[in-house]
């Protein structure tokens, strides 16, 4: 995950300082990632076994019912978990880490789920999303920034939690982390918690969205503006049906173009405010205004680039359904929604293998409280935004 | 505090995972455009 893989392994890294094993060699460490990306090939396969046999062999039996409801990522993630207290106990999981790569693996997941969102569908729903994005965004960052200043925690880790829940989890946090120059080990625990608090919301969101009747596009656009990592966004609105899937990853494509901008906003106010003299020493770059090169630059920077790739799939693919036949366009489109499947159950199995608990017990309860203090507010707020924003809107 | 001063700081995740988004967004098209021409088809895909 460029965020999450790489935090992920680095979550690992920076949680035990001066490890006791020495480094392998670059030839044994390119061994171990090798073997990873086996383990995870094959619990993915496993999830797409799974998916196909629990139901047929539970079929007209008392479970048969909740089997077939159990969709794709549950397995992957549950598999995920059982594979990383494994991998723990025999002690081999760290070497491994940098074939965990949960963000790499739902980026291209994305790209291929641009195939099967009707271009038409992103322009009507950009509005809402950019409009529910600033919104929420404001709102969660200036709750967590107040809470977390309230508790006395570190205007560092106060950055890097606001960012996390208010935008898209771990890759947030790994652009705040480098606009305000925390430390890792508060990068690492901000990785946790938000993978900590995603994991229950992807279960949770599409079945309390079922129980209080949400609409498909409702239902997507609480599931994008609320849970904080861009890989859990997309299991959860996979569990809650496609159509939900595809309002959820616009909304959460939209909050991650917004990521540059908080990143050079937090850059200018740890320049000014907050560390004045960190920020002149930053690149001897004396000081930054909005608008110029430098601020600019970021923000193309922390642009996330596959927002592009999801946006040219969908123009593409829907330029082709005006101009091919249907029976030559759907198996394409079929080989691209496999391919999408593949890529997301792989980003799901990792989010299991990668996850690593050990720094939430070294930071205490506070970050914890801030952290289930601003998921409340964003759960809140965010279905009153996706009610008033998308109520009415048709696929 | 110069950049060489800063032991802990977490740009080393940047430089990589900015290559990583541009890596998964050019593979992400790749495999759409080997769909969209035929390259690949349902049958191909375990």
């Amino acid at each position: 995950m460029s965020a999450t893989g790489t935090t992920g392994s680095d979550a690992g890294t920076a949680t035990a300082p001066g490890a006791s094993s020495p480094a392998p060699t670059p030839r044994a460490a390119v061994g171990w990632t090798l073997a990873g990306l086996v383990i995870v090939l094959a619990l993915a396969w496993l999830v797409s076994v799974l998916t196909d046999l629990v139901p047929a062999l539970t079929e007209g039996t008392g479970v048969g019912r909740v089997a077939e409801s159990i969709e794709y990522p549950v397995y992957a993630i549950a598999l995920g978990f059982l594979g990383n207290a494994v991998l723990s106990l025999t002690g081999v999981r760290r070497r491994m880490a940098a074939a965990f790569r949960t963000e790499l693996f739902i980026k291209v997941g994305l790209v291929l789920l641009g195939a099967t969102v009707n271009f038409a569908v992103v322009v009507r729903a950009a509005g809402p999303a950019v409009l529910q994005a600033i919104l929420l965004i404001t709102v969660v960052f200036a709750f967590t920034w107040w809470f977390a200043g309230l508790l006395g925690l570190d205007d560092k880790l106060r950055a890097l939690l606001a960012t996390a829940l208010s935008i898209c989890g771990v890759s947030a946090a790994v652009a705040a982390a480098g606009a305000v120059e925390a430390r890792k080990e508060q990068l690492a625990y901000t990785a946790t918690l938000v993978i900590v608090f995603a994991v229950p919301s992807i279960f949770l969101l599409p079945w309390l969205a079922g129980l209080l009747g949400l609409s498909p596009a409702v239902t997507g656009a609480w599931i994008g503006g609320n849970i904080d990592t861009t890989a859990a966004v997309t299991a959860a609105g996979a569990v809650a049906g496609e159509q939900p899937l595809q309002i959820a990853s616009i909304v959460k494509v939209t909050q991650n173009a917004l990521l540059g901008i908080v990143a050079v906003l937090l850059t200018l106010y740890f320049s000014f405010k907050v560390a004045p003299g960190a920020g002149k020493a930053e690149a001897g770059s004396g000081t930054r205004r909005v608008g110029d090169r430098r601020s600019l630059a970021m923000l193309w920077e922390r642009f996330p680039k596959f927002v592009l790739g999801f946006l040219l799939a969908s123009v593409v693919a829907t330029v082709l359904a005006e101009s091919l036949p249907e029976a030559a366009l759907e198996p394409r489109l079929d080989a691209a929604k496999e391919l999408q499947t593949w890529a997301l159950t792989l980003a799901f199995v990792s989010i299991g293998l990668e996850f690593n608990a050990s720094s939430i017990r070294e930071s205490g309860w506070k970050p914890i409280v801030v952290f289930a203090a601003a998921t409340v507010v964003n759960l809140v707020v965010g279905l009153g935004l996706a009610l008033l924003l998308f109520r009415g809107f048709t696929f | 505090m110069s950049r060489t001063e800063r032991p802990d700081h977490p740009d080393d995740h940047k430089r990589f995972s900015l290559g990583e988004d541009w890596i998964a967004t050019l593979v992400g098209l790749v495999l759409f455009t080997a769909c969209m021409v035929g390259l690949i088809s349902p049958e191909l895909i375990p």
